[in-house]
């Protein structure tokens, strides 16, 4: 199952990948300089004011939604639906392995590499920001700090995603029609741009007050735990009816951002039942892939 | 000792039975050939032996373990007509990621892979990758990679199709071996005249059901259809023949008569008493192909008339 796993995550540091996270991190560089002087961009008191805090936006969209996704997508496909079109799955079944075995090695090798690959990118951009930036020691212990909200409300997030994909990717077993779904998917639950603004800023607000309180360190990483699970959970409620927002407002997208269902909720009993949704989510996609693949005849 | 055995074992796709009620069983040490006409069911058994295939009814059991228990694929390798190969991977890697998922370790595979590249003349070729491969060497990859782990069962499809005289010996060398070595083999080929020169036993299916199940001495033994073989210029011979309207033909005084055992022994009866001169007389043993012929055209006769 090890050897699965490995081949699994080892698939997204192949040359391929690593290109295609050099054009992201080279898009946030070039972004970076082109912004770079303009007080909005790296102001952190007049960004977090605003609600809104460009660069970290900035790179959560090129990483999270543009590298770890389209990289999942694009590894999912080659995963699930190439191997049993190819027939090279076949080279799996006949092995001493349980076909929930291979699945979830397969899910979990994705989720490992994937994982990777956006703590590497994310790494990037916090040094990126400190190299381009403020290199004041304060910005540079929040920026790494904020960089970990980030990545773990990735975590959460691709889990999520990745369970969904699986599922398709084995129900659908055509590439095309299942790359143009989850990319429609994807486009309909963009809440990742206002994931990671809800992320930065949120942790932020905390960080500030504790920053140089060595033992409120340690709060702080609990906080930045927790308060990613939240933020991503209450917005990911808040996608749908963002999405829906969208029609009546779309000429005000701080509105849409600022005060969606989701900011509002996740300070409620809300982000519990919505956790729990969304758990369900992942819970059924996996046991449906299981079932699925269990059950699977391949000649 | 029954390596494999199946009883009742039934396949459907939705109205199509492809394998109806089949049971047989494979000893030990033993090649097996299984032959059929396209259609027949022949890979559909093979896909469900390995665990691909799920049978409708039945049972299917390895070493007394039914097929559906993951551990007893340990003990099977399996090399499809058209073997699949990662289009990343370089052979060498190939065959040690084939054994590691057997459970062997990195070392151990890793030698067996070297040993087996070796003996399939891939040396060369060890570290480009398969998906560049001629047909004939993917086949030998795909035969190494079925047997890297020493399984006890091994199924091989078609092993010798699109190869090179020169690598059909080799491989038909290898699955020698193997049967040597207490290995169970059962082939699927369409080569009869190749197959019943190594295999043991051989298993016919027609219709999804098994219409033979014997060792090729039984075959050789029983059949009633052998040719015999007569050397001889005598005329009296010629006239017995024809008297008898038994279909013959007579090439330089060589005469191949296609009889029964029946016939065989009133001929060889007539020889002895008449004091004929001959100077050969024995049987032909009947071809793999020829009991194939016969066994699927009176089954095809059958189903005409019916």
């Amino acid at each position: 199952m090890k050897q699965i796993i490995a081949r699994n995550f080892r698939s997204f540091w192949k040359i391929s990948n690593l290109i295609f996270m050099g054009f992201g991190i080279g898009f946030v560089v070039a972004l970076s300089l082109h912004l770079y002087g303009k007080d909005t961009i790296f102001s952190f008191e007049e960004t977090v004011g605003r609600y809104n805090v460009d660069y970290l936006t900035m790179c959560a969209y090129v990483f999270i939604f543009g590298i770890a996704n389209i990289s999942l997508i694009i590894k999912t496909a080659d995963t699930f639906t190439n191997e049993i079109k190819s027939g090279t799955v076949k080279l799996l079944f006949i092995k001493p392995l349980s076909r929930k075995e291979i699945l979830l090695a397969k899910v979990l090798g994705n989720f490992l590499g994937s994982l990777s690959n956006l703590l590497f990118c994310l790494l990037m951009a916090s040094s990126l920001y400190i190299a381009i930036g403020n290199l004041d020691i304060d910005v540079a212990i929040n920026i790494y700090t904020i960089n970990i909200a980030i990545f773990l409300g990735g975590v959460i997030e691709i889990l999520t995603i990745l369970a969904l994909m699986s599922m398709l990717a084995i129900f659908i077993k055509n590439n095309v029609l299942f790359t143009i779904l989850m990319i429609f998917i994807l486009f309909i639950g963009a809440g990742v741009i206002p994931v990671a603004e809800n992320i930065a800023s949120n942790t932020y607000y905390d960080l500030h007050l504790y920053c140089f309180d060595l033992s409120s360190q340690l709060f702080t990483l609990i906080k930045t735990f927790a308060e990613p699970l939240n933020t991503v959970i209450g917005t990911y409620s808040g996608t749908f009816s963002t999405f829906m927002m969208t029609t009546y407002s779309l000429n005000d997208p701080d509105f849409i951002i600022g005060n969606s269902f989701g900011s509002a909720f996740k300070d409620q009993i809300g982000p519990l039942i919505i956790m729990t949704v969304y758990l369900a989510i992942t819970v059924f996609s996996m046991l449906a892939s299981i079932l699925r693949y269990d059950n699977m005849d391949i000649s | 000792m029954s390596v494999l055995k199946l009883e009742n074992v039934s396949k459907s796709f939705k109205r199509f039975k492809a394998v109806d009620y089949m049971s047989f069983s494979l000893d030990e040490g033993k090649i097996y050939g299984f032959i059929g006409p396209n259609g027949a069911g022949k890979s559909t058994t093979i896909n469900m032996i390995a665990g691909l295939l799920k049978a409708t009814s039945g049972t299917i059991t390895i070493l007394n373990e039914d097929v559906s228990n993951k551990n007893i694929r340990k003990y099977l390798g399996f090399s499809s007509e058209f073997p699949v190969f990662y289009n990343d991977m370089g052979c060498l890697d190939f065959l040690i990621y084939m054994g590691t998922l057997c459970g062997m370790s990195y070392k151990e595979a890793y030698k067996e892979a070297l040993y087996l590249i070796d003996r399939l003349a891939l040396s060369s070729f060890e570290n480009k990758k398969v998906s560049s491969f001629s047909t004939g060497m993917k086949k030998k990859v795909g035969l190494a990679a079925a047997i890297i782990h020493h399984p006890k069962l091994i199924l091989l499809d078609e092993p010798t199709a699109n190869l090179d005289p020169d690598s059909r010996l080799e491989i038909i060398e290898i699955i020698k071996e193997l049967a040597s070595d207490n290995k169970t083999i059962l082939i699927s080929s369409h080569v009869l005249s190749e197959l019943e020169t190594f295999i043991d036993n051989v298993l016919i299916i027609q219709n999804g059901k098994l219409v033979l199940d014997a060792s090729m001495e039984e075959v050789q033994r029983t059949s009633d259809n052998a040719t015999l073989i007569i050397n001889s210029k005598d005329q009296r011979l010629r006239a017995f023949l024809d008297h008898k309207a038994y279909i013959y033909t007579l090439n330089d005084g060589v005469y191949r008569v296609k009889v029964d055992n029946d016939a065989k022994s009133s001929i060889k009866k007539y020889i002895v008493e008449n004091d004929i001169d001959f100077k050969e007389l024995y049987d032909e043993n009947m071809s793999l192909n020829d009991l194939y012929e016969s066994i699927t055209k009176g089954e095809r006769h059958e189903t005409d008339h019916s």
